[in-house]
């Protein structure tokens, strides 16, 4: 089987691998991250979503392959106690129901500050489309990423 | 009077993998109902719904599947009421299935608050009034010259203090008062205000441990294909190509379960891992037979209902005062459920682990009792009576 080696959170792993695999399953099911979430495995729900070298990326939709000497962050790399601005703007708007889409959602929001500190309303919402929340908590997310916006810019 | 113990080791096993998920476990056979009064002196637990500790930090057992709607927050609320302690003093637990009653672990219906309302809160006034007993007792005074205020008991002669957290080890040997007095609603502090939702850092860090997050050693992963059609059953699979993926162990086809749990015939690709299992399902080759429902629409079961309906008399489902007397204009509406999938996020998962005539599950469950009976129905396990 071959092997890779990633970066994950800014840690090093090697991991052996079907070359086929997901960067979701090697994720929750070989590095135990399992903050990143399955939700549909077809590029339709978003809760996988990861960022690649600053990009939102579904991680069900990227093979083991095709990450190997990127910089991949996911939720648990944000900060280990809340602390990152997104994390704390969706605090602070009380964003999560049952929460299973809120790790993808954080990590879009995450990835289009990182490109854009001030972006419309109208950027934000076509963004964040393409991660699905079936509590219907897409009123409180955008709270949240203005709370994160006002936090980055002050 | 005679102490009763829950199984330690047995307890700890449990709450320690669901802890801080929204996942709860249990064992079959072997589990009991533990509503009888745990005491040890480590902390005071007069009941299955909450326990105090040497530090005044309050446990509230939850037995319903918190999935967004904060019985989590909501309930704790409801015993931290009556026990007059700081709500910031106070988490939530899942309860270990079988530590409460048959049936009280169902969640739904949007019933959660509305049908252990009144047992919480008398959970919560048993505890205080076992904790206002022991402290009469230190200070030798009567129970009416006691009162209890955030988290303390107040000597209302004197003015002194001592902390629940203090008392946990005399009111443990207390017997448990039969009848307590509940709170005025008109002095409530906690009900009917807001609260944060518990454990949403860790829902924001990713730490919440979902059913689908869950381990356990050497586990085996298996998915299924179902008909696309309700009811439609297997006429044949070939597994040739599936059976070929590097870690597949087994293909396993099943007829299914009828009442309570419903479970439709299917092929199963059990893996050593998730991604060989649903790389393997893809390539199963299967022919159903689609059954009587194929043909079944949304239009055709809206004209059912309508049908059905037609004719027949008024069923009045909820009624609360004389409306009459206040209501001016009737409204009607007329509404209908498409037959459609729940879809959430997380998609169904649940684990097993058989160990000779044992077995041990963990999953995310509305209706945990319905997945006990069928399993142990199924696999031939035996329920010990509670």
């Amino acid at each position: 089987m071959p092997s890779f080696n990633l970066n994950v959170n800014n840690k090093q792993y090697t991991v052996e691998a079907e070359s086929d695999m997901p960067l979701l399953w090697v994720l929750r099911d070989m590095l135990d991250l399992t903050g990143t979430k399955y939700g549909c495995g077809v590029a339709s729900c978003g809760a996988c979503t990861v960022i690649i070298d600053g990009n939102a990326v579904y991680a069900c939709q990227r093979t083991v392959g095709t990450c190997v000497n990127k910089k991949i962050t996911t939720i648990e790399g944000l900060s280990e106690d809340g602390s990152h601005p997104v994390q704390k703007g969706w605090q602070k708007a009380g964003v999560p129901q049952c929460g299973y889409c809120q790790p993808g959602q954080i990590m879009t929001a995450v990835a289009l500050l990182g490109k854009n500190k001030n972006p419309s309303a109208d950027t934000i919402k076509s963004e964040m489309s393409n991660n699905l929340c079936r509590c219907g908590t897409y009123h409180r997310i955008e709270k949240a990423i203005q709370y994160a916006i006002e936090e980055i810019n002050k | 009077m005679k102490k009763q113990n829950i199984d330690r080791r047995h307890f700890i096993k449990i709450s320690s993998l669901a802890s801080g998920g929204l996942v709860i476990g249990f064992t079959l056979p072997g589990f009991q109902a533990v509503a009888a009064p745990t005491f040890d002196c480590e902390f005071f637990q007069p009941n299955a719904y909450l326990k105090i500790d040497k530090q005044g930090k309050v446990t509230v057992f939850v037995g319903k599947q918190e999935s967004g709607q904060g019985v989590d927050t909501a309930l704790p609320m409801i015993v931290a009421e009556e026990l007059d302690v700081d709500f910031r003093d106070v988490k939530s637990e899942i309860a270990p299935y079988g530590t409460l009653k048959e049936g009280e672990h169902d969640t739904g219906g949007s019933q959660s608050v509305m049908t252990v309302y009144t047992q919480l809160r008398n959970a919560g006034a048993v505890a205080k009034a076992m904790l206002i007993t022991a402290a009469a007792n230190v200070w030798k005074i009567k129970e009416s010259s006691c009162a209890a205020d955030n988290g303390e008991v107040v000597n209302t002669i004197t003015n002194k203090r001592i902390k629940y957290g203090e008392l946990v080890c005399q009111a443990a040997l207390l017997p448990i008062p039969a009848t307590v007095t509940l709170k005025n609603p008109k002095d409530f502090k906690l009900i009917g205000k807001s609260e944060k939702r518990s454990g949403l850092k860790d829902i924001l860090t990713g730490k919440t441990k979902y059913g689908i997050d869950l381990k356990i050693e050497g586990m085996l992963y298996a998915v299924s294909e179902r008909c696309p059609v309700l009811d439609g059953t297997l006429v044949s699979v070939d597994d040739a190509a599936a059976k070929k993926v590097p870690g597949v162990v087994k293909v396993v086809s099943y007829t299914g379960t009828g009442a309570p749990m419903h479970v439709r015939a299917g092929v199963a690709v059990v893996a050593t891992n998730i991604w060989a299992a649903i790389k393997a399902r893809n390539l199963l080759d299967i022919t159903w037979d689609e059954g009587k429902k194929n043909k079944e629409s949304t239009e055709a079961l809206f004209k059912t209902f309508e049908t059905k309906a037609t004719g027949k008399p008024q069923i009045e489902i909820f009624k609360k005062g004389d409306v009459s007397k206040y209501s001016k204009n009737e409204i009607s509406a007329t509404y209908a459920e498409p037959f459609l999938a729940h879809a959430t996020m997380e998609p169904v998962n649940f684990i097993a682990s058989v160990k000779g005539d044992t077995c041990e599950l963990w999953g995310g469950l509305q209706l945990p009792d319905w997945a006990v009976n069928s399993i142990a129905g199924i696999g031939g396990f035996k329920k010990r009576k509670h």
